[in-house]
This record gives structure tokens, sequence and C-alpha cells, in this order.
């Protein structure tokens, strides 16, 4: 080690040009300065990066789940047992489809579509099948042209607009997100259907965002203020691990508020922050729910996490419970009234689901 | 808890030490404004399993009395990416600030050119790191006190060097929670100062830094002169989502005095 500390001090004199004789204590204490600060060797400061071979991805990503995944209980997976399934199938042989195919079939048992996948060119959701195909039962299009008369868009927000049913006295509201600027604007929408008898609100597609715009936009039909639901966030190694519950309630202002029969129409694709939204609607006696029951996927989705491949993955991280302490992730909200479309009557030009809530307000309520 | 009770022994026997110089020195007021390239190597696993390394330029902005003992202010503000070794798909940003007040005793010694100093400072230090506009992101802050010793040496008139390290004892450390994301943060996203500056006492063993820099001072006229720095950085926190980075930063600028 000496002699080997001598060559390399021989060197760098020679480099630098130093011709004056420096103590062998110096060196050392030169050699050491120079290592570190200077060449800054990044595993001596980081430590040993993982290897970039299936093997390792597929145990990142399996650890990873099983210390922060937050539904195991509620949707009754037993992870361990996955890994006993899949982990023998991952060699570091195995091609990037191969781990691809054996990493997504696995998270597939999750049936959670807040757990996505990317490989670059791919995005997978788990359970996401039945969402897809709800995309083909719904059409906006035949909408407008067939069942509203008046079509107002909300600039300042994406996917809302609003009108009136053709030939009744009934408002029609269209929302496909939860990701808005401006929640308060449902409050001047309400105004504008002070006359009418009721209203359809559409949820169906609702792709979700923040359970806070979800919250506001339910005030504007709110007749009280109710305990709804509570959020924990996973905390711990333990699949039970789980911070302080944190309790929601309904919204309330009783000057801006539309109390009068409301229908909330909903379909597979109805989706996170949409069906909190359900959460705070269905509290409200005015309120019924219609179409087909929602995704079952309540969970804010954790940061984008990362393999040493270059794939990309997102989980879901916490558990809503509702106030008598059950869970409807996996299950979904279940319509009062259950109509489905179907890609066929689509095709037909028949919504199926909104003449069904139009049936309901003249069989119920008496609005022809 | 033992190691902050020797650390803060050898702090207290060193501030006893001090005595007032027999020589009445004049008080300097200085301005300090410095541009650095600062190169960091981060491990946070609460981002991410994997390694990053990456630049980001670096500025600074000091005050400093300096008579018989030196009273100083400083911010810090940094800003630039970091990629990860595996992939360069994933390029993350970072912000790092830093403010912190200080306040050094001067130790008696017998040669005129070389002064010590040794003291405290009160530094909040921020370091958030994002990736594609939030889809991940993770943070690091720490309040507290932090014991100094700074080394001056004046070559000559012209010439100047002075070595600094400060080791942080009590501090207030602030990470996101077990799972990166909680309810707190989401209802806080719009106030990230809150969500940083929420921390918990951290131990000794949980929250290591140390800080090291040298500098060299070349007086171009009476009022002014011109740096060039060197700083290493280190902070280490232990827990479940172990932290690690380490900053070096070269750096440039100047001194106004007045």
């Amino acid at each position: 080690m000496k002699g080997f500390l001598q060559v390399q001090i021989k060197k760098i004199k020679k480099t630098l040009s130093i011709d004056y004789p420096i103590p062998m204590n110096r060196q050392n204490f030169c050699i050491i300065l120079i290592s570190i600060f200077l060449f800054s060797c990044e595993e001596a400061i980081l430590g040993e990066e993982a290897p970039n071979t299936p093997s390792q991805n597929f145990e990142i990503l399996w650890n990873d789940f099983d210390r922060h995944y937050s539904l195991f209980e509620v949707r009754g997976i037993n992870w361990k047992q996955l890994y006993q399934i899949y982990r023998p199938q991952v060699t570091d042989d195995l091609s990037n489809e191969g781990l691809w195919e054996v990493m997504t079939e696995m998270v597939e048992h999750l049936d959670d579509s807040h757990t996505t996948l990317y490989n670059g060119n791919i995005r997978y959701k788990s359970g996401y099948a039945l969402n897809e195909q709800s995309t083909a039962e719904f059409s906006a299009e035949l909408l407008l042209s067939k069942y509203i008369a008046t079509k107002t868009e909300v600039g300042s927000e994406d996917e809302l607009l609003f009108g009136q049913v053709k030939d009744k006295n009934i408002g029609y509201i269209y929302l496909g997100t939860m990701d808005g600027d401006n929640p308060s604007v449902m409050d001047e929408i309400i105004r504008n259907f002070e006359n009418t008898k009721a209203i359809i609100l559409d949820i169906r597609q609702n792709s979700g965002g923040d359970d806070r715009y979800s919250a506001r936009i339910a005030q504007a039909f709110s007749d009280g203020v109710h305990e709804i639901y509570s959020v924990q966030t996973r905390n711990g190694k333990g699949y039970n691990d789980f911070d302080e519950k944190n309790i929601y309630h309904t919204q309330f202002d009783g000057d801006n508020s539309y109390t009068k029969p409301v229908i909330v129409l909903t379909d597979r694709k109805t989706i996170s922050a949409g069906e909190v939204f359900l959460l705070h609607m269905k509290a409200f006696d005015h309120v019924i729910q219609m179409g087909d029951t929602t995704a079952g996927d309540f969970s804010t989705v954790s940061n984008m996490r990362f393999l040493p491949n270059g794939w990309k993955y997102v989980y879901s991280i916490q558990q809503f419970l509702l106030p008598n302490g059950e869970s409807l992730d996996g299950i979904g909200h279940e319509p009062d009234v259950f109509v489905k479309n179907t890609e066929a009557s689509i095709n037909a030009q028949t919504d199926l689901v909104l003449e069904e809530a139009l049936r309901y307000l003249s069989n119920e309520h008496g609005l022809e | 808890m033992k190691k902050i009770l020797i650390y803060t022994c050898c702090f207290l026997l060193l501030v006893g030490m001090v005595k007032a110089q027999e020589v009445i020195r004049p008080v300097d007021k200085l301005l300090s404004l410095r541009v650095g390239y600062q190169d960091n190597y981060l491990k946070d696993n609460i981002l991410s399993p994997l390694h990053y390394r990456g630049a980001g330029l670096q500025y600074g902005l000091s005050y400093r009395r300096i008579g018989e003992n030196i009273f100083g202010i400083s911010v810090g503000y940094g800003a630039g990416e970091v990629r990860s070794n595996e992939t360069s798909g994933f390029i993350n940003t970072f912000l790092d600030i830093n403010i912190g007040v200080q306040y050094l005793f001067r130790i008696k010694n017998d040669k005129e050119s070389l002064d010590f100093y040794m003291g405290g400072a009160y530094e909040t230090n921020a370091f958030f790191i994002d990736w594609n506009d939030l889809d991940a992101f993770s943070y690091t802050s720490s309040q507290g006190l932090v014991i100094k010793g700074l080394v001056a040496k004046r070559i000559n008139d012209k010439h100047s060097i002075q070595t600094s390290i400060g080791v942080p004892i009590v501090q207030f450390l602030g990470r996101p929670p077990y799972n990166g994301i909680d309810e707190f943060i989401i209802e806080n996203q719009d106030n990230p100062v809150k969500i940083m500056l929420q921390g918990e006492p951290a131990s000794f063993g949980q929250y290591l830094g140390l800080d090291w820099g040298l500098a060299y001072a070349f007086q171009i006229l009476p009022g002014l002169a011109w740096n060039l720095d060197y700083s290493i950085s280190f902070q280490k926190v232990n827990n479940l989502h172990s932290y690690k980075r380490m900053a070096m930063t070269p750096a440039t600028g100047i001194t106004l005095k007045f």
C-alpha cells in the first residue's frame, strides 16, 4: 500500500512539477484530501447503488409496495404470496418485455387503477379494463346534440359546461374533472338554474383531481354539515400502520345552495376525486346517484417512484373510510338506480342513463 | 444525547477561554456577494432508490461586522438540476436556501496575523427537489444551533485566507412523511414554507451535518476585495428513509468594506 502511494505521489509531483520533497505523512494527507474533496468518491459518500438487473428492479418494486401501498388489507391482497408466485419467474436473463409482463401481472391482482406502471412507451393501469370499456359507453356529442338545448362552457374550468334539457325545465351540468381553478363558479351556475325544477349533474368519465375542489363544488348543493368520511395515510412497515384519522364534513352555505332534486350520473370511469365528490353529494337528502357503479379508487396516489431501469410507477397510499368504518375502495359507489349504456345503445343514438334520469324525474317528481 | 453534551461542553470550555484582546481593533463592516457552482451528490430514499448527481448556480449575500468578535448574517440561494446515474430520463430540479445568523468570539493567541474564532450560529437550511412539476418531490429542512469555528490568516496587506467549520448540534428537522405525502401536505400544498418548516427535534444521531469552507481574499482597493472560496456541505439523516447529500461549491465574489 505504501509503495502504491509513493508511485501515485510521484505521478502527482511530476504532473504538478513539484520538485521539493514532501514528507510521507503529508503525502498521505494530500492523497486523502484530493480523493475525497476533488475527485469526490461518490460511492464513499452515498453508498453502493442498486444494480440495474431484472432481479433488482423486481425486488425494489415489490419491497416498495410492501412498505408503502395502503390497501392490501382493504382489498384482501396477500402480497407476500404474490412474491412467492412471481419472484421465481424473474432471473437476470429475463428480457425487458418479460419483466414488464411479470410486474404487470403481479400488480393486476391489486385491481386498483390508481396503481400505474410506465415503461417509457406503455402506461399500464391495474384493474382498468372496465374503466376502459366505459369510454365507449358515453358520448358527449350525442348528449349535447340530442338532449341539451343550450350549452355554455365555463372558460375558467376544464370540462365544465351547463345547459338546459330540451323542452324541459331541468338544468344539466357536465363536470369531467375535479382539477379546476375556481370551483366557486358552481355558485353562479346554480343561480342560473334558480327557476329550474331539478338538475341532472353528469360526472360520467370524471377523471378525478383535487378533493378540495370536489368539496367546494358539492357545497353548491349542500343541505347541511354532515360527517362523510375519514382519510388515513400509511405511515409504517405494517400493513395496518396508518396516521391519525382526518375527518371530513360536507361544507354548507345556506345562501348559495340548490336543494331541489338533483340526480348525479356516474359510470365506471368516475374515479378518485370524482368519487369523493359523490361522498359529499350522497350525504344530501335531495340527491340520488344513477348510472353504473364507480371505479372504487379513492386514495391519493404516491409520488412517482423510480426504478434503475428507467421505469416508473405510482400506487395508493391512503385509506378512505366511511363513518361506519367501511371502505368503498375496490367496491365503488353503487348507484341508487342502476342503469348502464352499452356501445350498441350509444351507436343507436340513445343515452339510456340520461333517459332514465328524465323518466325518474317524471315519475317521482312529476317533471314533464 | 451523550454526543450533544460532549459538543456543548467543548463549546462552553472554548468560549470560556475567550479574552478581550489587548489591542483594540477597528470595527470593519463587510458586505460580500458571491456566486458559485454547486456540485451535488444526493441519495434520498423518500424520492427514489437511485443516486443523483448534478450542479447548479449558488448565490450568496452576507454581512459581517468584525471587531473584537464577529457578527454575521448570510443568505444563500441555489438552483439547478440533478440526474440519476442509471438513466438520463430522471432529471430533477432543486432549490437550496440557507439563512444564518452567527456570532463568533475571538480566542486569544500570540500571533498577530492569525485569528481564531469560536462561536455559534442559528441556521435555517432548506433543500427542495422535484421531478416533472411535482410528480415526485422531497425536501430536507433544518433549523437550529450550529457550533462554528473560524481561523483567519493575514498573509500580507493584499492577501488573506480563512477556513471555517460548522457542526449542527440542536436541530429541528423537516422531512416528508413516511409515504412522501399525507393529508397535511395535501391540505397545505399552496403553502410550501409551512410544509417544509414543519419538523421535529432531531437527535444528534438522527441528523448529522458538517460545513467546511476555505476562502482566499485579495485586497484590490482599501474598500474592495476579490474572494475565491471553496466549500463543502454534508448532510445525513438516519431514519427509515435515509438521506445523504454532499455539496461542493467553488465560488467567487467581492467584498465591500464600509
